[in-house]
């Protein structure tokens, strides 16, 4: 009994052997080569379950997804011979299984060294046409229509074919960085002043438009007021004329001696008189009247 | 063993093919329990060996298990992408699963609920080229778990890189001063719709729900020129306010000045016209006096004015033969010719004094003169 058992495991497990090696699955996303002696039988193969002949022939697995070439930068100088450090990604995938093997085994790694390789002479022919301002304005854009004829067949013959390419920055060399930050530190400047010259003007103006009809004002009440003060003096004038006309020579007198005393009214006057002043006239005797 | 055969399309269960989409059915239990029982021996057939027994039992154990482990739960933010064979055979939504187990099938679960975020921060430069440093975080899900999966490799780092370069393009598009301030909110838009545009181009099968900047700034080196340019602005706006405000009270600064000098005038105008009048009353007065007895009044007038002006200050008679004397009236000295030839200092305080001038009008009053008697 044993031996049966055993013979019936050991029957069980072969043929799980090999059905497991007389099968392949290709997953989503997947691209797989059949191999048979390293003589390639069968390359397109979409998800799913497969056959093959066990042990004679193997399988080789490639991811099949957009794959990604990253963190290339490459020193570029530009058609106005300016030096730029050019930062870009690729997007591929395997374009044919067949070629991709053949070109690079089938590794990932040296298949991206390759296109790598071939990109950056690509693209340094490429932007060499251009001006610094076109290689910025072209940042965030596919530049995958700038490629030549002569990279896109090498790239081709990687197996490989191109989903996308873009500049992910564009950095300047610190010389020109230098330059950037003066220039915008210079701009800001020149603001700055404008700003505050404007300013000064307007407030200027503001406080001399204030000033002038101030100004005006004044003026006008300034006329106004000697109009007033004229008018008091004529007013008081014609009163004087008033008492005058009543008796103009004992308006004078009078007059005359009202000053004499507001003059001196305070003391501490000196008053010089000559002896034959009029003044005087009444010392020699009370006689000679007017 | 020919009833568990795999076949497209067919299961262990012998139930032929399955319609697309829907699960495969539980197992019917009992009705396999029963055949295996009678395959072991178990139901009272012909007694087997009992090591076959045991390695039967095993053998059944082993295949329960290894169907067992077919089972899933999605989870109700998920999605499971159920493969077969390799093949995608569907995409299970939220709940109890089973799939055929390994390595005929496999599930793979993926969140489309939860929503992420990646940040990024980036040195940019300008349409004006200025540069500005740039922090962006964008927000998004999965909304295609199949794509997600097996469309692109490393789909979240690809949204990074696509964000960094789309938000180059829109930011080249604008001036500094927009890019600081109030453009922000349209760069996140313009960003996010370049960035989904891309995404959807390979397939990625994301979406982005949000784009948001934030701490944009001017590089560290000429963060000082700019901070200046905006006190600049604020400096200018105080100078306006300033000049305003001296020119809302200046005209009624103006206004009070002016009524006031008027009304100085007025008041002056009134003070002189009542001197006058004051004056003239006086005057008339007099006059009416002088109109009785004008020889009378005449002399009493100049007696009285003569008196008033002698009392309170010095006088200095100079005779006609060119000598002078000093009168004090007051104190009666008399200060001799020679010395008086010289002026004494005004304003001494001898001959000042007009509170004392009650002494007027008296007749008391001796008084000496030299010379030049007329």
């Amino acid at each position: 009994m044993n031996a049966r058992i055993l013979s019936i495991v050991v029957a069980v497990v072969v043929v799980i052997v090999l059905v497991a090696n007389a099968t392949f699955q290709v997953m989503p996303g997947n691209r797989a080569l059949l191999l048979q002696f390293g003589r390639i039988v069968g390359d397109d193969y979409g998800p799913g379950l497969h056959f093959k002949i066990p042990f004679v022939q193997d399988v080789e697995i490639y991811d099949g997804r957009i794959l990604t070439l990253d963190n290339q930068t490459q020193t570029m100088t530009t058609s106005d011979k300016q030096n730029l450090d050019v930062a870009y990604y690729t997007k591929w995938k395997i374009a044919d299984p067949d070629t991709y093997y053949k070109a690079a085994g089938g590794q990932e790694l040296v298949a991206m060294d390759r296109l790598s390789a071939v990109l950056s002479r690509g693209l340094r022919a490429e932007f060499g046409r251009d001006t610094e301002d076109q290689l910025i304005a072209t940042a965030g854009h596919s530049i995958l229509k700038g490629l030549n004829e002569e990279t896109l067949a090498q790239v081709k013959a990687l197996g490989i074919s191109l989903v996308d390419l873009r500049i992910s920055s564009v950095h300047l060399p610190s010389q020109m960085l230098d330059g950037v930050y003066a220039q915008m530190r210079a701009d800001r400047e020149t603001l700055a002043a404008g700003k505050r010259a404007k300013a000064e003007v307007a407030a200027a103006t503001t406080r001399a438009d204030a000033d002038a009809k101030a100004g005006q004002v004044l003026a006008a009440a300034h006329l106004k007021a000697e109009e007033i003060r004229g008018e008091g003096d004529a007013q008081a004038a014609r009163v004087y004329a008033q008492a005058y006309r009543q008796d103009p020579d004992f308006f004078s007198f009078y007059r005359s001696l009202r000053s004499y005393q507001e003059a001196v009214s305070k003391g501490g006057n000196i008053v010089v008189l000559g002896t034959d002043s009029p003044f005087f006239k009444y010392l020699h005797g009370v006689g000679a009247g007017k | 063993m020919a009833w568990n055969e795999p076949g497209p399309g067919r299961d262990p269960w012998n139930r032929g093919p399955q319609g697309g989409g829907k699960g495969p059915q539980l197992p019917d239990l009992p009705k396999l329990l029963k055949k295996l029982r009678t395959l072991l021996g178990l139901s009272g057939s012909k007694g087997r060996p009992p090591s076959a027994s045991l390695a039967g039992l095993v053998v059944v154990a082993i295949v329960v298990v290894w169907l067992f482990s077919g089972f899933y739960t999605v989870d109700a933010q998920e999605r499971g992408v159920v493969l077969r064979f390799g093949s995608i055979a569907r995409v299970a939504q939220p709940g109890l699963g089973w799939h055929l187990p390994w390595p005929v099938g496999r599930v793979t679960m993926v969140n489309v609920t939860k929503v992420r975020q990646a940040s990024t921060q980036d040195t940019l430069m300008t349409k004006d080229h200025n540069l500005v440093d740039a922090g962006m975080t964008i927000q998004f899900r999965v909304s295609s778990a199949r794509a997600y999966l097996y469309h692109v490799a490393d789909p979240d780092g690809t949204l990074t890189q696509a964000a960094k370069s789309a938000l180059r393009s829109v930011v080249s598009g604008y001036d500094v001063d927009a890019v600081l301030g109030n453009a922000q909110q349209e760069i996140g838009i313009k960003t996010r719709q370049l960035l989904q545009h891309t995404l959807d181009e390979y397939q990625t099968g994301l979406q982005v729900t949000d784009v948001s900047l934030n701490n944009v700034q001017p590089p560290q080196q000429v963060q000082a020129a700019f901070a200046d340019a905006i006190k600049a602005g604020d400096d200018a706006t105080k100078l306006q306010g300033a000049a305003e405000s001296y020119a809302h009270a200046r005209l009624p600064r103006a206004n009070a000045q002016a009524a006031e000098e008027i009304a100085a005038a007025h008041a002056y105008a009134d003070r002189v016209v009542a001197s006058a009048s004051g004056e003239k009353a006086r005057f008339d007065a007099v006059l009416a006096e002088y109109q009785t007895a004008p020889k009378a009044t005449r002399d009493r007038l100049y007696a009285d004015a003569l008196r008033e002006i002698i009392q309170d200050n010095r006088i200095v008679l100079v005779g006609s033969a060119g000598t002078a004397v000093t009168l004090n009236v007051r104190t009666g000295t008399q200060v001799p010719a020679e010395s008086a030839t010289t002026l004494p200092p005004p304003a001494t305080p001898a001959v000042k004094a007009p509170e004392t001038s009650g002494d007027n009008g008296s007749g008391a009053r001796s008084r000496e003169r030299d010379g030049g008697s007329r």
